[in-house]
């Protein structure tokens, strides 16, 4: 078989670590294979030079030694498609993000790692089969989750191209924290104003639909074509009915709830621009008493309206959940719990804010009077690793900025102190906003970031504490009211609505996007887009931009009316299959039945997590691309040569671990070089026989890698391979091996730090193991082993 | 990470920062000090600082920077080690851990108080005892434990004199004997 292996030096990424030349020699030295070294094979030079060469050499299966196939894959397909091969027959060896990036300080077992990488990429390309893509049809109707600024623009784009969209949103009116803010920065116009004539759009657009007090419960099946359960909460309001004239209800009922800065009755629009303008009944607080019901002369008040369920089918998701700020009471020494007069940007915000429960006036909560110092206080809840909070929130230094010019604007005579730790005034015309805030308000900016805020003996002032750093000096400073510029965090629930969507979060909540600066629209989904500050701090400006890059992509989507899927489903070699059921009791999706004595497999239901392929005894059941002699080719061709103590087989579930070892190499985390990976889709694939495997031809470890148990892209995939990797350490004890050879750990996709450690934790622990000693594992054990195994797992 | 490249890494910043307090700190493990943004949370945070001239950051910063005059300094003798600043730090830096290990660099290079030097050499090394339950003074207490029906000396070298060899020649062991020895000459000249 003739094999075309094309190596990449992607300038200096991988040939900087990796010595090219001698990976060259090694296998140009082979026969039947065809050797290509190119500085970028990306490129469209390097593109074009592989379809010359593969047409010229006749060559059938193709290797890629460059960068993941996360990145590159789908360019590579197409490019030997083009050439006249079947896409399929593609094997990639990830040099750059799992080598070349994390072992730039030890190139010489970077190059035998590569080496080992290539052998194992052609090893699985020697058994791959020509397959063909499967198609399937699109709906094209879009389902944006979170009806903030992000989610309003992104339904428009789509609406506006003429596709249909329902937007769910759970509150009971849509615009966010957006229509929340009076002003906007670094222009100081409106926010309401802005926003108000984009909400009436979507209540009155044809295309769009929308659903307020309503949250996601259940999503199921792929790009094109999912099934979206919502559950409505009622409004007890009949909206046929309704006509608007929310003060007429509101007026009558006798529930105020107090909040300094949310005051409500309990029925009551949240403020008077909503969308949709429906007042709705807050079931915690409402006594019954029905006096709504009886001033409605529409009789739109119905307070025997239940909970819905609604099922949508829709061809693409938009998740748009925005924020949430964060909440200072967990950082006691700012005392934000204890006294009133120290309140957050956000509910300054509602002070300045018009239509706020002050009406545009500033006051301190404690007396109500107007304040004659404020202090404006930064990063809190942001740049602070104590609490996990490392990141930058982006907004909340141009907000308060904002807000302190806002504050001097209505009370010119006020004294306004900003400490800071630095001023990251970035965005088109923020610096500028920043030096008026210095240069015509004369606002006072300190750096400083406040030790205390504790509250005056003598009097009602507040007192603030910290370091003046420039000046190297301490002070103690009074003050009247204190704003702390809270960070952001995901919105609440993100963990819920992630695990719903089958989608990766970041170590800190957000979503994880397919690309940081490539495709940072996408989710780890195919088909579920994000757009927002779900994704991560953000301001409305960049929100709006992501959100309009997601519409066009979900449109993009659409024009082409139906998806290519990925064929690795399972497909069944009938004259093996000697039906004993092993694999109808593990699947979960109800792909297999049996009947007239034979086996069979409902394509549309597999999802091609391999949990059956695994249990199969006969390997009569097989996911392409990933079959137990496929992987067991690997295996071998690495212990064959093996050039490394101790060497690890690592492996890696497609969805979360692969990507969390590729975002290790983004991040150029070093770890051993002694991990050899081998992608499989779920480590519910993998057949204990395989561990057992690697251990007896010589492994010194084996690790397997896959999602948290609750994140797997196949519900419960890692369950059932934990399940597995109990027994095989049973197994493993008996065969007279220590136990501790094998580990199981989840990493998430965005966990490419953990990756690193877990990888250089158990390289540490089998050193200190040595090699698996072969007298302890001979021949008759294996076989004894692998019986036992295949009992066990019957038992399962 | 690889033990090599850790090596690498520190000699690469000792050699950017040149200076050699950094390098004592970074083989003690407090490499954390890298990732110091000024705010100033120490110093503000430190009630130590409130009413001495103790000023946590100025202390780490001129160690940073290399400067040994912050050795000579009574100002790191002023911190409580409440842990305030190392509580709150944003950065997660080991900031009390630091102005300890400041100490130990100030004493080996001979910079001590005359009253730690003392304190230090009585007990743990001449009588290897902190608070004495000998003498007139101390007879009171002596006839509490004796009420509560425990011998009058307390189960410490009190009791074992023959256990202060031992503990001398701990001492002398771990070359503490040698540094109080060297400290007392400097102090001399």
């Amino acid at each position: 078989m003739k094999i075309g292996l094309f190596i990449c030096g992607c300038g200096r990424n991988i040939s900087g670590t990796i010595d090219i030349d001698k990976v060259y020699d090694h296998f140009s030295k082979l026969t039947n294979y065809y050797v290509f070294e190119d500085q970028y094979l990306c490129s469209e030079s390097g593109v074009k030079n592989i379809i010359k060469e593969i047409k010229k050499k006749k060559m059938e299966r193709i290797v890629i030694a460059a960068c993941s196939l996360k990145l590159h894959g789908s360019l590579f397909q197409k490019t030997i498609q083009k050439a006249g091969i079947n896409k399929f027959l593609l094997s990639f060896a990830n040099i750059r993000e799992q080598n070349s990036w994390v072992h730039s300080k030890n190139p010489i077992k970077a190059t035998k790692k590569a080496i080992d990488q290539i052998n194992m990429a052609v090893e699985r390309a020697k058994l791959l089969n020509p397959l063909e893509a499967q198609y399937a049809d699109i709906i094209p109707k879009t389902m944006i989750i979170g009806g903030g600024i992000a989610g309003i623009k992104a339904a428009l784009a789509i609406a506006n191209a003429g596709y249909n969209v329902c937007i769910i949103e759970k509150r009971p009116t849509i615009g966010g924290y957006m229509a929340l803010f009076d002003k906007t920065f670094p222009t100081l116009d409106c926010s309401i104003c802005v926003l108000g004539p984009l909400m009436s759009e979507i209540d009155d657009h044809p295309n769009i639909k929308l659903y307020t007090l309503s949250k996601v419960k259940k999503v199921k099946g792929n790009i094109g074509n999912f099934k979206v359960t919502v559950l409505k909460k009622p409004r007890f309001i009949n909206e046929d009915e309704c006509i608007h004239c929310f003060d007429i209800c509101r007026e009558v009922c006798p529930i105020e709830i107090n909040d300094t800065f949310f005051p409500r009755r309990a029925i009551d629009v949240p403020f008077p621009q909503a969308v949709p303008l429906f007042p709705d009944i807050q079931k915690d607080y409402c006594i019954g008493c029905k006096a709504c019901a009886q001033a409605c002369e529409r009789e739109a008040i119905d307070f025997n309206q239940k909970e819905e369920i609604l099922e949508f089918k829709v061809g693409s998701i938009i998740v748009s959940t925005g924020l949430e700020p964060f909440d200072p009471s967990i950082l006691s020494e700012l005392n934000y719990n204890n006294y009133q007069d120290i309140i957050t940007t956000l509910q300054l915000e509602r002070m300045l804010n018009g239509d706020g429960p002050t009406n545009g006036k500033i006051l301190r909560p404690s007396t109500g009077k107007p304040p004659k110092r404020v202090s404006f206080v930064l990063c809190v809840g942001s740049r602070n690793k104590k609490i996990h909070h490392d990141y930058c929130s982006q907004v909340c230094c141009n907000a308060a900025i904002k807000q302190a010019i806002l504050v001097k604007k209505n009370i010119p005579n006020i004294n306004v102190n900003v400490y800071y730790i630095d001023i990251r005034a970035v965005g088109k015309n923020c610096e500028e906003f920043y030096n008026r805030a210095r240069e015509d308000f004369g606002i006072r900016f300190i750096k400083s970031n406040i030790s205390a805020i504790v509250k005056s003996d003598t009097s009602d002032e507040l007192i603030i504490r910290g370091e003046s750093v420039s000046e190297d000096m301490l002070f103690e400073n009074k003050t009247d009211l204190v704003v702390l510029a809270v960070g952001i965090e995901p919105a609440k629930n993100t963990n819920k609505l992630c695990q719903i969507l089958n989608i990766s979060q970041d170590t800190y909540g957000f979503l994880l996007e397919k690309h940081l600066k490539l495709r940072s629209s996408e989710s780890s989904i195919n088909g579920i887009f994000i757009a927002g500050a779900i994704q991560g701090p953000k301001d409305i400006a960049s929100s709006i931009a992501q959100a309009e890059s997601a519409a066009a992509k979900v449109i993009t989507l659409f024009i082409k009316s139906r998806v290519e899927l990925d064929p690795y489903i399972v497909y069944l070699r009938k004259e093996n299959c000697d039906l004993c059921r092993l694999c109808l009791n593990i699947c979960e999706y109800n792909a297999l039945n049996i009947k007239n004595n034979e086996l069979n497999i409902i394509q549309a239901n597999c999802t091609g997590c391999g949990a059956c392929a695994a249990m199969c005894p006969n390997e009569a059941l097989n996911i392409p691309g990933f079959t137990k002699k496929q992987i067991s080719e690997q295996i071998k061709v690495v212990l064959k040569n093996k050039n490394e103590f101790p060497l690890i087989i690592g492996f890696l579930c497609n969805w979360c671990s692969y990507a969390g070892a590729d975002l290790a190499g983004t991040s150029k985390i070093e770890y051993p070089t002694n991990i050899r990976a081998i992608r499989v889709m779920c480590t519910a694939m993998l057949d204990p026989a395989l561990v057992f495997e690697s251990l007896f031809f010589g492994a010194d470890g084996v690790i397997i890698m896959g999602c948290y148990e609750n994140d797997c892209h196949y519900d419960s995939g890692f369950i059932k391979a934990k399940k597995r990797y109990k027994s095989v350490r049973e197994i493993l004890i008996k065969a007279g091996i220590n136990e501790d050879r094998v580990r199981i750990e989840s990493v998430a996709a965005g966990e490419g730090e953990k990756f690193a450690k877990v990888v250089s934790d158990f390289t540490n622990k089998i050193k200190g193991l040595g090699t698996t000693k072969i007298n302890e594992c001979g021949e008759d054990n294996s076989i004894k082993g692998l019986v036992k195994s295949k009992q066990k797992l019957g038992e399962l | 990470m690889n033990e090599k490249i850790q090596e690498i890494i520190k000699r690469d910043i000792c050699e950017s920062y040149n200076s050699n307090i950094l390098r004592k700190f970074i083989d003690t493990g407090l490499e954390e000090i890298r990732a110091c943004i000024n705010c100033g949370t120490c110093t503000g945070s430190c009630p130590s600082g409130r009413r001495t001239a103790l000023r946590t950051r100025s202390v780490i910063k001129k160690a940073l920077d290399g400067d040994d005059s912050v050795l000579k300094d009574i100002d790191i003798w002023l911190c409580s080690t409440c842990y305030y600043c190392y509580e709150r730090c944003p950065r997660n830096i080991l900031v009390t851990d630091m102005v300890i290990k400041l100490r130990n660099i100030a004493v080996e290079k001979g910079y001590i108080l005359e009253k730690h030097f003392n304190l230090a050499y009585n007990v743990f090394f001449k009588t290897c005892h902190a608070i004495s339950a000998k003498g007139e003074n101390n007879k009171k207490w002596r006839e509490l434990r004796e009420s509560y029906k425990l011998p009058s000396l307390p189960p410490t070298v009190h009791s074992y004199p023959e256990a202060v060899k031992e503990c001398q020649t701990l001492m002398k062991e771990v070359k503490f004997k040698k540094l109080l020895d060297q400290i007392k000459k400097k102090i001399k000249k």
